[in-house]
């Protein structure tokens, strides 16, 4: 008898605990059911009470509904999203933020939710990490705030050698280093990146051309018109040091259409490469090379090229090409699949994680969705760290989010109530724990399959496991 | 009056079909479903107006429209813009020509608002003289709702009475319109419009979290003929949130030059951002008369709700339910005067005030795609899929009137006319269903198998209907498609349509009665609103003895 009162009083504790505050604008409305999916509501209640004091930073861009600390905005008072005492900064020297998108704002009330909806915390911090300069300022601010974990959703095609080290892995490692736990999001780059190992090959005029797997050229498909396009070149000449040296191998990179009878360049992108601190004109000291163009549909592919000009690239190097456009994934019948109208053909399914999802010191996580990022990297790591199912997030702003993306913010929400309940409990714990689970193991896409009532790929340790790994 | 304006620029170098660098999706395709494809490029020239706000993208060099394509801008205070709606409409008008380049002449008059309307309706008239009008602004207020009286109705009645054809799109307020007398009712706290809730209040549900609703009134207090007069007849129009937060717009209105805070056209506006749903509660809106005497017996008043959110895809609710929302009357100014207002499917698409035979045609294609892969949807490019339609047959019979238009509808939708395209696909009709049919005058009935899919039936006469013919899905998804699509137009006793639910099918079938029709519902059809695009011979003796 002593023991049903218990378990009914323990069931009533736990219905109550995923109710957005009545002050709230627009909150997450499938929290209960995502935190019964992950197995969280056992780390809910070891957290209770504790969780709130939890400092998480979020590194992300799309902020919409978000009051900026410096400047306010009237039209804003009175609409909440996140506990009170939640703080944004948007502007730093670098990009503005995306101000179209609230998908960082949302990851955030994701972990609000998923932790219980108290009006205390967790404690939120903000950050305008669009591009490298405000992704500096953000990793310092969050260090100086004293965030306990970062969630990062950014990703960057160049500044890194593909292997965990270069400019950008250089301030995760600095966080980290700080004890900070850093969960990053694999990003959805399948079909847009093409990473190989470097090697060149002469035309019978003597130029030197990077070799693809079909020859001289990387085809690149375009299914719609007005298709702005950018290719981005990169590759691993980066200073794996603390201090950023620049580089002076040189590669070129060009876009051809084939018009029937023979290429036609496109558009091209020939900055100088030097390790000059100070470069001039049209010189650069990152290892990239970047080409903007705006692309009509075609039936047969255009093609992208890489020179090189000079240097010495002997021993081994790795480049990689990645596709950006402004034309997301539209629904196909014929193939009853999502297909990218802007995409690589000799794109890996594998291979494509980005920076900094690609160092050692972040736990990476990923979804067995279409299109998430997968590794290994260059040095052959595995990644991600973590795989989750695809669990969408449901908004009562009828929005839904998911992707690895998503899954970064349900890992986030648990190492925030698990820092609440073991305060001492560090990264290199949660990879032990990771190592253990059927989701850590894998380092692949797993074949798709029917949605369970619980993860398979995560399972939470216990209050006796979860000890074990803080110690 | 064209001192004033200038012509901004021509658009474009000659260009071919293979250069244009966005064009309709499946355009072929689309000419074909209208039964286009008889008439290959144009005979004539025609010139076609498109009046609208959103040219966003045509820049010089685009090549998005023909060559010889003008824009007039009469806008009060020019300004760039990023909306490429209108541009949209009339490349869709020139996709319907089969991207013709001779004998086409494509004008776009931007606008920025009613007094710019008025303007560009003087230089149709009296300089541009266009063939035909294609425009998709519907506004709240600017009219009584009458089609005749107001400067906006009285403008486009004046175009169309010199000749000029004027296609307008219907709007997409359907249900979220509410037309009410202004009957004053007094309560200590003010003299109210009496309104259906407790006497003073109109109410909807906000079903979506963080929404951007618009609620917009007007009343019919404006005058005849071309100028705007003011009123000094005034509402205040307050929303009262279900946590009790009061909102209101108080703008006066008087006659002659208005001052801040003062308006001269009848109307009242709020866009409440962030809105929250309240637990699917009531909002409540209210009218408070603050000025003027209004007459009960001829005063009317309109609220117009509208929302940024959409509906729910998994379950179909919808984002806003207006509970005192009036059944029809739902077209805006513009959409009533004497141009022919196009309508679609959608229970968005606005329907026309009882007997006014609006919108006059009924359009069942809705969803354009173009090739960068944007789409669009709603009332105006319906509009715009006519207004090509109508360029084609303008250049093959210059004597085409408006008039002759109407008179090629039809009372089946285009699906049943296009011939070949959904009839490999035959279901028996089960002789129960005949049994019933017999001796009713039904033009056609549409079920729905569980898979899904839609069957319809032409039952006239009933002695030769073959079977039910297979429609392509892409007409109509689902049985609640098939009644908003059925529910069209006044009740005419020998002409509407019966959904039938397949459970009942298959239970009555075997029996050969009709008893367990559980879902059987008797619907009104659309009477002649679809169109069918005349043969050759049909377009050629059009207007031969005028």
């Amino acid at each position: 008898m002593k023991r049903v009162l218990i378990f009914l009083l323990c069931g009533a504790a736990l219905a109550a605990g995923w109710q957005a505050p009545e002050w709230v604008t627009s909150a997450l409305i499938n929290a209960e059911a995502l935190a019964k999916y992950f197995g969280y509501t056992a780390s809910k209640n070891l957290a209770e009470g504790r969780v709130e004091k939890t400092k998480i930073a979020i590194l992300g861009r799309g902020f919409s509904g978000l009051i900026e600390q410096s400047t306010g905005d009237k039209s804003l008072e009175g609409v909440w999203y996140l506990p009170k005492n939640s703080v944004f900064f948007g502007r730093f020297d670098g990009l503005s933020w995306d101000r179209t998108s609230d998908r960082s704002r949302k990851l955030a009330q994701l972990i609000w939710g998923v932790t219980g909806f108290s009006e205390e915390g967790p404690e939120f911090l903000l950050l305008n990490a669009r591009g490298a300069i405000n992704f500096r300022t953000s990793v310092n601010t969050a260090i100086e705030w004293g965030a306990q974990v970062i969630l990062c959703t950014e990703s960057f095609d160049f500044f890194g050698n593909m292997d965990g080290t270069g400019p950008i892995n250089q301030l995760v490692t600095k966080a980290t280093g700080r004890r900070i736990i850093w969960v990053q999001s694999a990003g959805e780059f399948d079909g847009l990146v093409y990473t190989g190992a470097l090697s060149f090959v002469e035309s019978p005029s003597q130029e030197t051309w990077v070799r693809f797997p079909q020859g001289y050229y990387l085809p690149l498909q375009v299914d719609a018109d007005e298709a702005e396009v950018q290719i981005t070149l990169n590759w691993d000449a980066y200073s794996p040091g603390e201090f950023f040296e620049g580089t002076d191998l040189d590669l070129d990179l060009q876009l051809y259409r084939w018009n029937g009878e023979k290429g036609e360049l496109v558009k091209e992108s020939c900055v100088r490469q030097t390790k000059n601190e100070d470069p001039g004109e049209n010189e650069s000291n990152l290892a990239t090379e970047k080409v903007s163009v705006t692309l009509k549909a075609q039936r047969d592919p255009y093609f992208i090229a890489v020179k090189k000009i000079r240097g010495d690239f002997g021993g081994n190097h790795n480049l990689r090409v990645t596709i950006a456009s402004n034309m997301p994934p539209v629904w196909d019948a014929s193939k009853q699949a999502s297909v990218r109208p802007v995409r690589l053909l000799e794109a890996g399914r594998k291979g494509n994680i980005q920076i900094p999802a690609d160092s050692p010191q972040v736990i990476t996580v990923s979804t067995d969705s279409q299109f998430a990022s997968f590794g290994p990297t260059s040095d052959g790591r595995r990644k991600p760290d973590i795989l989750f199912e695809n669990q969408a997030a449901r908004f009562s702003d009828r929005s839904t989010l998911d992707g690895p993306d998503v899954a970064a913010a349900h890992l986030t929400a648990w190492v925030a109530m698990a820092l609440a309940a073991e305060p001492n409990l560090t990264s290199d714990g949660i990879r032990k724990w990771l190592a253990r689970l059927p989701g850590g193991k894998l380092g692949q896409r797993p074949q798709p399959r029917e949605a369970g009532e619980s993860s398979l790929l995560w399972f939470t340790p216990t209050r006796d496991e979860l000890k074990a790994l803080a110690d | 009056m064209m001192g004033r304006f200038f012509v901004l620029m021509l658009v474009s170098a000659l260009c071919q079909a293979d250069d244009i660098p966005i064009k309709v999706q499946g355009i072929e395709e689309l000419r074909e479903y209208f039964q286009l494809k008889a008439y290959q490029g144009l005979r004539n020239p025609v010139k076609v107006m498109v009046l609208g706000s959103g040219f966003g993208g045509v820049e010089a060099g685009t090549k998005l429209l023909p060559q010889n394509t003008e824009i007039i801008d009469f806008s009060k205070a020019p300004r760039a813009t990023n909306d490429p709606h209108d541009l949209q409409m009339a490349q869709i008008v020139w996709g319907m020509t089969g991207y013709a380049e001779e004998h086409l002449k494509i004008v776009l008059a931007q606008i920025d608002g009613v007094d710019a309307f008025g303007h560009a309706c003087q230089a149709i008239i009296k300089t541009i003289r266009p063939d035909i009008v294609v425009f998709s602004n519907v506004w709240h207020a600017f009219g009584n709702f009458d089609g005749v009286s107001g400067p906006v109705d009285s403008w486009i009645n004046e175009v169309t009475g010199h000749g000029i054809i004027w296609i307008n799109a219907a709007g997409n307020n359907g249900g979220l319109v509410s037309n009410q007398k202004i009957i004053p009712n007094d309560f200590p706290e003010g003299r109210f419009v009496e309104l259906p809730y407790q006497g003073k209040y109109l109410r909807f549900r906000n079903r979506v979290d963080d929404n951007t609703v618009t609620v917009s009134v007007a009343w019919n207090a404006y005058g005849s003929g071309f100028k705007w007069r003011g009123t000094e007849k005034s509402l205040k129009l307050s929303v009262i949130q279900p946590d009790g937060k009061e909102i209101a717009a108080e703008v006066k209105h008087v006659v002659g030059e208005p001052k801040a805070g003062e308006d001269i056209h009848p109307r009242q506006t709020l866009t409440l951002p962030h809105l929250k749903a309240f637990g699917g509660r009531d909002y409540l809106i209210s009218l408070q008369i603050i000025g003027g005497d209004f007459n009960p017996r001829t005063d009317t008043v309109r609220v117009t709700l509208a929302s940024s959110a959409s509906a729910d895809e998994s379950t179909s609710e919808q984002d806003i339910d207006f509970l005192d929302r009036t059944e029809d009357n739902e077209l805006g100014t513009a959409a009533v005067a004497s141009g022919i207002t196009v309508g679609d499917f959608s229970k968005h698409s606005a329907k026309g005030a009882p007997f006014s035979g609006k919108p006059e045609v009924l359009l069942d294609r809705r969803e354009i795609m173009f090739t960068n892969l944007r789409g669009a949807t709603g009332t105006s490019f319906s509009t715009a899929i006519l207004g090509g339609i109508a360029t084609v047959l303008k250049s093959h019979n210059q004597n085409l009137t408006q008039r002759d238009l109407l008179s090629f509808r039809s009372s089946v939708p285009g699906a049943v006319l296009a011939d070949g395209k959904w009839s490999q696909s035959k279901s028996e009709v089960p002789w129960s269903v005949k049994r019933f049919l017999l001796g009713r005058a039904i033009d056609y009935v549409v079920y729905t198998e569980p898979t899904g899919i839609p069957y319809l039936g032409l039952l006239s006469p009933l002695s030769k209907l073959p079977g039910f013919e297979r429609l392509p899905n892409e007409v109509k998804r689902s049985p609640d498609d098939y009644r908003t699509f059925l529910s069209w137009g006044p009740v005419n006793a020998r002409d509407f349509g019966v959904v039938v639910s397949y459970s009942g099918l298959k239970e009555a079938a075997p029996s050969g009665t009709l008893v367990e029709f559980g879902a059987l519902m008797a619907l009104p059809s659309s009477g002649a609103r679809y169109w069918r695009t005349p043969t050759e011979k049909e377009l050629s003796s059009v207007g031969a003895a005028r």
